[in-house]
């Protein structure tokens, strides 16, 4: 149980900014959840955090209390890494009460320890392996084993590294479901790393998307999904990808891809380029919807996910990305009318190919926050 | 897009079969112990088809591809390439193009360079040209002019893949072509490897570990397990109708739930009963009493009155959810894709059902299916 407040952390690696001031708060019991692209800065984040990297500026407190000039070992904070330090001479038993036994975190019985061990290990599904060593384990089995010895001891903040990214898919969405179990039970404060959205969307809290350094924005899964503040937040999250598309206002319409494109502008967009996103899910093929916007195309590739197809639709001079379901199968060089509804129309700031832009709003309504902001 | 001097070609697409190919590893004192890889294999290719080896590491896909290669030899069976024998011709011989996952490149070659080589050896007049096109098409084209050692992994495996392509073989076969790539890159270089493949009409072998890769690359994808093709077939015979419980399981991204059952037959209906409620099933030739495994698909269930379960965990990912349940009088939890944003807490008391068409049968004792 801890409240975390952080402000204007900032590290840097030679001329390297690894991370810029950054500021957030982790309420108590948060599931607080720092998602972006290798490289962004997340493991420095947490690092800095876990007071393990000396920070040019900034302070770090957890319960009100300022931990900044405090050691490591001192802070009960507890940090699980991407690469899993286990003892590789002792037992999965034994890594796992090595923790409760430096008697930093308070001293535990032996049958204590062996509770904890039992509950830990039953919830993450090596209770079997107690007795085999590090080396006598499935890599996944071994990233499970050094989630526990950080899980098992009470911290006021748990710091979890993409504890999952070294699974095979299948067994990281079990192991991700557990996750959110065992956070939903433990009431217990949690920072998590990661690059993959769907962990972010399936456990956070709130998601900050962290890059280059920068939280480019913070909020809850919701938020963040449906009011992406620019198109980089927008491309994080979702495979495959929004579909990002140039656009130009003129007399009172927003036209792209060579005309296939062309609806009514919202009020308050003034003239010019701009980009509208389309997220590949929300583009319905074959089904015509009154009032909706339709999009004639012709498809060029259909590929079978599982129940669903992903289609790639040659559209005016471009193309769109679409996910549907099987059920709605269109054979490939036939035309299709593809359908959306205005409000899930993102519109963006133009840009620069490969530029990432502010969202204005949809194609319904103009943000007036952002409008100001553009002001 | 197609009337470009990339896609010119010259060799038609040959097809490639496989008939009662087997690979033995000798192992132990003079080599009379011996591991399987490969078992009495068959498998026709037609020509300009893309198919893929797709299985779990060991099961004998990379060695099928090495032996077609020519850089394995083969224990007993035969492979024709274009209907001649190649068993015993060198791999330069075979009209083989091969990219594989080591990407042996010239280090000190620029990129440039190491997709012109084998073109200018041959004395193509326009290989700057093609070059340029196919990096832009690959979209490396502000890496032509580094070195090898200047490239992370996933573009080194892109120049790798490159190189493979530009030479335009009959025949191409490419070991986890993909796999180094990020999320988004894998997605363009996919769809554009798809699409160079059919404007060139190689006939193309991928070998993959990855489900999701060979259901979306594939016109038809040999599913292995074991050193035995379990099932050849188009993707949506192999989601839709799994020859066994491995395919079933193998493929399908939540994975196919498993739980056990008891066939009842009423009248004309064909029931399921499972710890937890009963399924209506459209198999047939289910007997009365029969012990069965039934698997239904996460994104066939939907919540609705058939089997009972408490809610472990519901995860809202926006595009859909996915809500695990922990069904009543079993130790399993099956996972049901379902709406985003639905109301459910974990401790709730739902329910699953799935159409009668979806519930697939197997024999617990072998795995194969009961149709």
């Amino acid at each position: 149980m801890g409240t975390l407040s952080v402000r204007g952390i900032t590290k840097k690696y030679g001329s390297l900014t690894a991370i810029d001031h950054l500021d957030f708060d982790v309420h108590d019991g948060e599931f607080f959840v720092i998602l972006g692209p290798s490289g962004a800065g997340k493991t420095t984040t947490l690092k800095s955090v876990a007071g393990l990297v000396d920070m040019e500026e900034g302070s770090v407190a957890v319960n009100g209390i300022d931990l900044t000039m405090v050691e490591p070992y001192h802070r009960n904070i507890a940090m699980a890494f991407e690469s899993y330090a286990l003892y590789p001479n002792k037992t999965v038993r034994q890594n796992l009460a090595s923790p409760l036994k430096s008697g930093r975190t308070g001293h535990y019985s032996a049958d204590e320890i062996e509770q904890r061990i039992l509950t830990v290990t039953k919830t993450l599904g090596i209770d079997q392996l107690l007795d085999r060593f590090p080396r006598e384990v499935s890599n996944g089995q071994r990233q499970r084993t050094a989630l526990g010895r950080v899980l098992i001891r009470p911290a006021d903040i748990y710091l979890l590294d993409e504890p999952l990214s070294h699974l095979d898919a299948k067994l990281r969405a079990t192991m991700r479901a557990e996750l959110k179990a065992i956070a939903q039970n433990s009431n217990t404060t949690t920072i998590y790393v990661t690059h993959d959205y769907q962990e972010a969307l399936a456990l956070a809290d709130r998601i900050a998307v962290l890059r280059h350094g920068k939280f480019v924005q913070i909020g809850t899964p919701v938020e963040i999904w449906r009011e992406p503040i620019d198109s980089f937040v927008a491309k994080s999250l979702g495979q495959p990808e929004i579909n990002l598309i140039d656009a130009v206002v003129a007399n009172g319409r927003i036209t792209a891809l060579a005309g296939a494109i062309d609806i009514p502008k919202p009020d308050g967009l003034s003239e010019g380029k701009v980009r509208l996103g389309l997220r590949p899910s929300e583009l319905v093929p074959g089904v015509q919807v009154p009032g909706h916007v339709q999009i004639k195309g012709t498809v060029r590739i259909s590929e079978r996910l599982g129940r669903d197809i992903e289609l790639e639709v040659s559209v005016g001079d471009g193309h769109l990305i679409v996910v549907t379901d099987s059920s709605k199968a269109v054979a490939e060089r036939d035309d299709v009318v593809l359908s959306i509804d205005v409000p899930q129309i993102h519109v963006f700031a133009g840009g620069d190919p490969g530029q990432d832009t502010a969202r204005l709003g949809s194609a319904q309504q103009i943000s007036p926050v952002t409008k100001e902001v553009e002001q | 897009m197609s009337n470009t001097v990339l896609t010119e070609r010259k060799e038609a697409a040959l097809p490639l079969s496989l008939s009662k190919v087997q690979k033995i590893y000798r192992t132990g004192p003079r080599k009379k112990g011996g591991v399987e890889a490969v078992k009495s294999m068959d498998l026709d290719i037609r020509p300009g088809e893309l198919i893929t080896l797709l299985g779990p590491s060991g099961c004998g896909k990379t060695t099928t591809l090495r032996m077609i290669a020519g850089l394995e030899t083969i224990t007993s069976g035969e492979i024709l390439i274009g209907g001649v024998r190649v068993n015993d011709l060198p791999p330069a011989k075979r009209n083989v193009g091969v990219g594989f996952e080591s990407y042996a490149l010239y280090p000190p070659l620029s990129v440039r360079e190491n997709l012109a080589y084998g073109l200018k050896a041959r004395k193509v007049n326009d290989a700057m040209q093609q070059v340029d096109e196919l990096a832009r098409r690959l979209d490396m084209t502000d890496m032509l002019e580094e070195r090898p050692a200047a490239l992370s992994s996933g573009q080194k495996q892109r120049v790798s893949l490159a190189r493979a392509l530009i030479r335009k073989p009959p025949v191409l076969l490419l070991d986890e072509p993909l796999g180094h790539l990020d999320a988004a890159q894998r997605q363009r270089v996919r769809r554009e490897l798809k699409l160079l493949q059919r404007e060139f009409g190689y006939t193309t072998i991928v070998v993959t570990h990855d489900q999701s890769e060979a259901m979306t690359l594939s016109d038809r994808m040999a599913v292995m397990d074991a050193g035995i093709i379990q099932q050849f077939g188009t993707p949506d015979e192999i989601f839709d109708d799994p020859a066994n419980l491995f395919v079933a399981d193998f493929v399908g991204e939540p994975a196919i739930n498993l739980l056990d059952g008891t066939v009842v037959r009423d009248g004309d209906k064909v029931l399921v009963n499972v710890a937890g409620g009963v399924l209506e099933t459209s198999v047939i030739s289910a007997k009365d009493g029969q012990k069965v495994t039934v698997g239904v698909r996460p994104q066939d269930a939907f919540l609705a009155p058939g089997v009972k379960g408490t809610v472990f965990v519901y995860e809202d990912l926006m595009e859909y959810g996915l809500v695990r349940l922990d069904v009543h009088g079993t130790d399993k939890r099956v996972v049901v894709q379902t709406v985003a944003g639905a109301k459910l807490r974990s401790g709730d008391i739902s329910e699953f059902n799935v159409s009668s068409h979806r519930v697939y049968l197997f024999d617990p004792e072998d795995g194969a299916r009961i149709r």
